[in-house]
C-alpha cells in the first residue's frame, strides 16, 4: 500500500514538471539561465514548506509511516522537484563556458529553494 | 475540424519537452488527410510521453522511498544525498549518450524527466538544510551542501563523459555490423 502511494504521488509529480516546464519554456524562450526547473524548484520547496509546516513540523523517522508524507511529501513534492536536471543543466553552462551563468543558477537554484521552504513553514507557524 | 484544431494547438504546446528538440517543423501543404493524420500522431506521442514520465517518476521515486527507509535513523541525510549524486550520474550519461546515439523520444523523455528526475529531488534538500540549520549543525549542514552541490555537477561531468565515450563506441559497433 505505501509503495502504491509512492509510486503514485511521485508518478503524478513527475508529469506535472513536465508540463509546467514545458509552459515556463514556451512563454520565456532563450533565457540567460535555465529558469524552467529553476522556477519548479522554488515552486516545489514552498509547496513542500507548506505541507510540512501544516501536518508535520517534528522531523521523525515516524513520518515515513504515515500514507499523507508518502503521497505528498515523499512522492508528489519529491519528484516534482528535481536535482539531476539542475546538475546536468549547469554542467551544460559550464562546457559552454558560461562560468557565470552557471555560478548564479546554482546559487540561485539552493538559495531560492531553501528560502522558500523556510519562509513557507514560518508561514504556518500558527 | 475546429475540435482537431484545437486539439493540435494543446499538442503543438506540450510537445516542446526538455532538451528534446522537436520533429514536427514540417511544413506540409494543407490538406485535411495529412493535418487529421498528424493531429492523431502528435496526440499518440504527447499521450505515451506523459505515461512514459509518469512510470519512470513512480519508479524513481520507489527508489528514493526504498533508500530513504535504510538510512532513516542517520542523523546526516545520507539517503538524499546519494540519490541526488546518482541521479545526477545517470542523467549526465544519458544526456552524453544520445548525442551519438538517437535513442527513442519517449523513452529519453521517461528515463531523463521520469526516471531521474523522480529519483533525485530538490525539495527534500531544501527541507534537510532547514532541519539542520535550525538543529545547528552548521559543519553537517555545509558539508551536505557542499557535497550535493559540487559533487551533483561534478558527477554530471563524469556522467556525460562516460556516456558520450559509451554513445561513440555503441555508434561504431553498429556502424561496423551493418557494414
Amino acid at each position: 500500500m505505501n509503495t502504491l502511494l509512492v509510486m503514485l504521488g511521485g508518478g503524478f509529480g513527475a508529469m506535472l514538471r513536465y508540463v509546467v516546464g514545458v509552459f515556463i519554456m514556451k512563454r520565456f524562450q532563450h533565457p540567460p539561465i535555465p529558469i524552467a526547473m529553476l522556477i519548479v524548484n522554488v515552486i516545489g520547496s514552498f509547496g513542500l514548506g507548506l505541507f510540512l509546516g501544516i501536518f508535520f513540523r517534528e522531523l521523525d523517522p515516524i513520518i515515513y509511516e504515515s500514507p499523507l508524507f508518502l503521497l505528498i511529501g515523499l512522492g508528489f513534492f519529491g519528484a516534482f522537484t528535481t536535482f539531476s536536471t539542475f546538475s546536468v543543466e549547469t554542467m551544460q553552462l559550464l562546457r559552454d563556458g558560461k562560468r557565470k551563468h552557471a555560478l548564479i543558477y546554482v546559487l540561485l537554484s539552493v538559495s531560492l529553494s531553501i528560502l522558500f521552504f523556510s519562509s513557507a513553514f514560518f508561514l504556518t507557524l500558527n | 475540424m475546429r475540435v482537431l484544431y484545437v486539439k493540435k494547438l494543446l499538442v503543438d504546446y506540450l510537445d516542446q519537452a526538455p532538451y528534446i528538440e522537436s520533429t514536427y517543423n514540417v511544413d506540409y501543404t494543407f490538406n485535411y488527410y495529412n493535418f487529421e493524420r498528424e493531429v492523431v500522431f502528435m496526440t499518440k506521442k504527447l499521450y505515451l510521453t506523459l505515461i512514459a514520465i509518469a512510470i519512470g517518476g513512480a519508479l524513481g521515486t520507489l527508489f528514493r522511498y526504498a533508500i530513504n527507509l535504510q538510512t532513516l535513523t542517520l542523523l546526516f541525510p545520507l539517503g538524499t544525498a546519494l540519490e541526488n549524486l546518482v541521479g545526477s550520474l545517470l542523467l549526465g550519461i544519458l544526456t552524453g549518450f544520445v548525442i551519438h546515439v538517437k535513442l527513442n523520444e519517449v523513452l529519453k523523455t521517461g528515463l531523463g524527466v521520469g526516471f531521474c528526475g523522480g529519483f533525485s529531488t530538490m525539495s527534500t534538500l531544501a527541507a534537510d538544510f532547514y532541519y539542520l540549520l535550525v538543529a545547528e549543525l552548521w559543519l553537517l549542514l555545509f558539508t551536505y551542501l557542499f557535497i550535493s552541490v559540487i559533487g551533483g555537477v561534478l558527477l554530471a561531468f563524469l556522467g556525460f563523459m562516460i556516456g558520450e565515450k559509451g554513445g561513440a563506441k555503441y555508434q561504431l559497433s553498429r556502424r561496423v555490423g551493418e557494414g
